[in-house]
């Protein structure tokens, strides 16, 4: 009965214990912060590039970027739909829509640079990409971001129109149909003058990820100009 | 008393319809393109569904549809408004599918891709309400109204003219492409009050 409870030795193989859970835990949690480090570097790589591709995908090969107006064989016209298609699907999931709907929208993108003979981009690139927040919870994950992206493009436009003389008042009104006839015979005739502009601007993407067979493919993804950083 | 019911029928049989002043619209959208008129929020960063809103309202003549969330009023705390005022894709959505009692709805004319925007596109009126995809996911996200025809003042092209706030713009040329670096993925759709 008089027999210590509590000996020295006891105490020192608590603390032991003790120490050995906290070092536990710790490297435990160290290397799911590691983990989730290395997760989030990758994902903001996968985000980097998938804006790179949305900007650049669809711009023709540099023979056709010098003037809007050069016109693009079919076979490199069928090239460029098919990389559309195979860069695509490097990003984005084919289990939701969202595949199917980028492959349209920048298949749509290749038409307008070739049909568009009076406007043609020589480049679109991304500036700069500011992450506001990259949240991982398993194999989901959720980022926003604010991308940059800016083009330089190429404009054949008609020179030498007064607009004053296709105005018959000076009332708040329609231009008459006879004028404004004449005033698009004068642009189709007017001699044309290359000129180059370089627009850019700023969304905001919110974007929606998982994780299918191990890779991050996106499953969402929506952007919209922040204010006064629109055309 | 066969007047009387005359009358009264026929104020039950028909309804008063507002009709769209389309100028009018486009004077109010050129008077305030560039400025804010102090009677509405001044200092929204996303303005442009809420600027046309008025355009349509105090230029052109539309009532508010409290049902249907096309509104704004001011009380002593402030302003107060619905969806319909003051985002572009539920502007869009009362414009084609909501008629009141004192409104007649809107007309689609219809949408135009990025593989064909003619400068000057003569199915479009002024007083003609814009209404843009950037192609980027988030559907459609922006408004603007037609105001004239003519020359941009801020580009070297001619055809039919834009006012739209958020970046605010006075007569640009409608289809943007001049300021939008996205512009080969931009559907711009157009609707016209009745």
């Amino acid at each position: 009965m008089n027999k210590k409870l509590v000996t020295k030795e006891s105490i020192l193989i608590s603390l032991a214990v003790l120490l050995i859970a906290v070092i536990a835990i710790m490297s435990l949690t160290g290397l799911q912060d590691k983990n989730k480090n290395d997760e989030i570097i990758k994902i903001k790589q996968l985000i980097s590039d998938v804006e790179n591709m949305e900007a650049s995908v669809y711009i023709l090969p540099e023979a056709y970027t010098t003037s809007p107006d050069i016109d693009v064989p079919s076979d490199v016209a069928d090239a460029m739909y098919k990389r559309v298609v195979s860069e695509a699907e490097k990003y984005y999931s084919a289990k939701s829509g969202i595949l199917a709907d980028r492959i349209q929208v920048l298949q749509m993108a290749v038409k307008a640079e070739i049909e568009s003979k009076d406007y043609r981009d020589k480049n679109h690139f991304v500036k700069k990409i500011n992450f506001i927040s990259v949240d991982v919870s398993g194999d989901t994950a959720t980022v926003i971001a604010d991308v940059t992206k800016q083009s330089t493009t190429l404009g054949l436009v008609p020179e030498g129109i007064d607009i004053s003389k296709y105005k018959t008042s000076d009332k708040k009104e329609e231009m008459k149909p006879e004028m404004k006839a004449k005033l698009q015979e004068d642009i189709k005739n007017a001699p044309k003058k290359l000129v180059t502009f370089t627009p850019g601007g700023t969304m905001r993407f919110y974007y929606n990820l998982a994780k299918e067979d191990g890779v991050w493919k996106i499953t969402s993804r929506k952007g919209d100009y922040l204010p006064g950083q629109g055309p | 008393m066969a007047l009387i019911i005359v009358v009264t029928s026929l104020f039950m049989t028909s309804n008063v319809y507002a009709s769209y002043d389309r100028i009018n619209a486009t004077i109010y959208a050129d008077t305030w393109a560039l400025g804010r008129n102090s009677n509405y929020p001044t200092n929204w960063g996303s303005d442009c569904a809420d600027f046309v809103s008025q355009c349509l309202h105090e230029g052109g003549g539309l009532p508010f549809d409290d049902i249907h969330g096309w509104y704004i009023y001011k009380n002593l705390t402030g302003f107060y408004w619905g969806n319909a005022w003051s985002v572009a894709k539920d502007l869009m959505s009362w414009l084609l599918y909501y008629e009141g009692d004192n409104y007649q709805g809107a007309t689609y004319i219809g949408n135009w891709g990025p593989d064909y925007q003619p400068d000057s596109n003569s199915l479009i009126q002024f007083g003609d309400v814009l209404i843009y995809d950037w192609g980027t996911g988030d559907g459609w996200s922006h408004a603007a109204i037609v105001a004239d025809y003519g020359q941009d003042p801020n580009s070297p092209y001619y055809g039919n003219l834009q006012d739209q706030h958020t970046t605010d713009r006075k007569w640009a040329i409608w289809h943007l492409r001049y300021y939008n670096d996205n512009w080969a993925t931009t559907t711009i759709a157009v609707i016209r009050p009745n």
